[in-house]
């Protein structure tokens, strides 16, 4: 912190994983106290991923500018895992699974901070619960500021977290004056 | 794991969940003081295991007894454990001897949200006045933490008249 040596990409200020994780973890609880339904609580953590999702498309954009323009999913992929997911969770990703030519594929999240410290009931996972639905839910909003239309689910499986994002279509028609290239 | 620790993420992702916690609620709040009851309880949930945590690293599981230890405990320790520097200042009230300031000049939780005019009494560090009034419950000192604006956050710590002071 003292002289700004290591203002390396993105440039970004970090902070404690786990008030991170545990503050996710207090508002999933809340979710579930409120919603009673396992798959309602899902959906809302769906909607606010997206959310939050278009508003870090636009941090990531201006903090990043060396990210070229996406023109297809194995490159939406590709910024994903390299750039986006170490950025913002600080863990790696790789892609894999590519079916339907190339129109949906898998990400699969190591060491999700989401995670970490956090042990959810058999129960809820089996009545629809999806813990880390909040970032296939960013995907998917991050990707629609940027006119990617995908669907997006997440999924625990041991100690990784698994997200499937299938294609849909690209949004041409709000495209803002002056983006078009 | 619990030895591991030191794992960071990016402030923004931390801001952008904040924020949505904020929103969601305000959505199902009437008055401000319901959303601070609210943010307070988020924290107070994020204290209790906190606590737990930051005693077995940093402490060897020996949990303070005294209340100043305890004060002094989380002014430092805990606030390097969960923002990375130390808060601003303690201080204990002129007026009433079981009220202790803790002060922070921008508390990070404020860094990114803007309170909205008609709701200018708003102070989203009711989150972190969670967080400390459930460490303080977790280490049996009974007492009620609020946030107020005063030169930057102050956290008022009114602790039960029942408790020894010093």
């Amino acid at each position: 912190m003292s002289k700004n040596a290591k203002q390396n990409l993105a440039d970004s200020k970090k902070m404690s994983a786990e008030l991170f994780c545990l503050t996710y973890g207090s508002l999933v609880t809340e979710l579930l106290r409120d919603y009673e339904d396992p798959k309602e609580v899902t959906m809302q953590l769906d909607k606010m991923g997206f959310n939050m999702g278009t508003r870090l498309a636009d941090d990531f954009l201006a903090k990043n500018s060396n990210v070229p323009r996406c023109t297809d999913c194995r490159q939406i992929a590709e910024v994903l895992c390299k750039n986006a997911i170490p950025c913002y969770l600080g863990t790696t990703a790789n892609s894999s699974n590519w079916v339907g030519g190339d129109r949906e594929f898998t990400i699969v999240i190591e060491n999700n901070p989401l995670n970490e410290l956090v042990q959810v009931p058999p129960n809820l996972l089996a009545a629809g619960l999806s813990y880390s639905q909040v970032i296939a839910g960013a995907i998917r909003g991050a990707l629609e500021a940027v006119h990617f239309k995908v669907y997006a689910t997440a999924m625990e499986n041991g100690a990784n977290t698994e997200i499937r994002i299938r294609f849909d279509s690209v949004l041409k028609d709000n495209l803002p004056a002056g983006e078009d290239d | 794991s619990l030895s591991r620790g030191k794992a960071e993420v990016n402030l923004s992702t931390f801001a952008v969940l904040f924020s949505e916690m904020v929103r969601y609620a305000q959505n199902r709040s009437e008055t401000v003081t319901d959303i601070h009851d609210k943010l307070a309880s988020y924290g107070k949930q994020v204290g209790y295991r906190m606590f737990d945590i930051i005693t077995l690293r940093e402490k060897g599981y020996k949990r303070e007894t005294k209340l100043l230890g305890i004060l002094m405990f989380i002014k430092s320790t805990v606030w390097k454990n969960l923002f990375g520097k130390e808060a601003d200042k303690l201080e204990r009230s002129n007026d009433d001897q079981c009220t202790y300031l803790l002060i922070e000049k921008d508390p990070m939780v404020n860094t990114f949200i803007s309170v909205p005019k008609d709701k200018g009494v708003l102070n989203c560090a009711a989150f972190v006045a969670g967080i400390v009034e459930a460490i303080l419950e977790s280490a049996s000192f009974t007492c009620k933490v609020t946030a107020h604006w005063h030169s930057g956050t102050a956290y008022v710590i009114q602790f039960d008249e029942s408790l020894p002071t010093m």
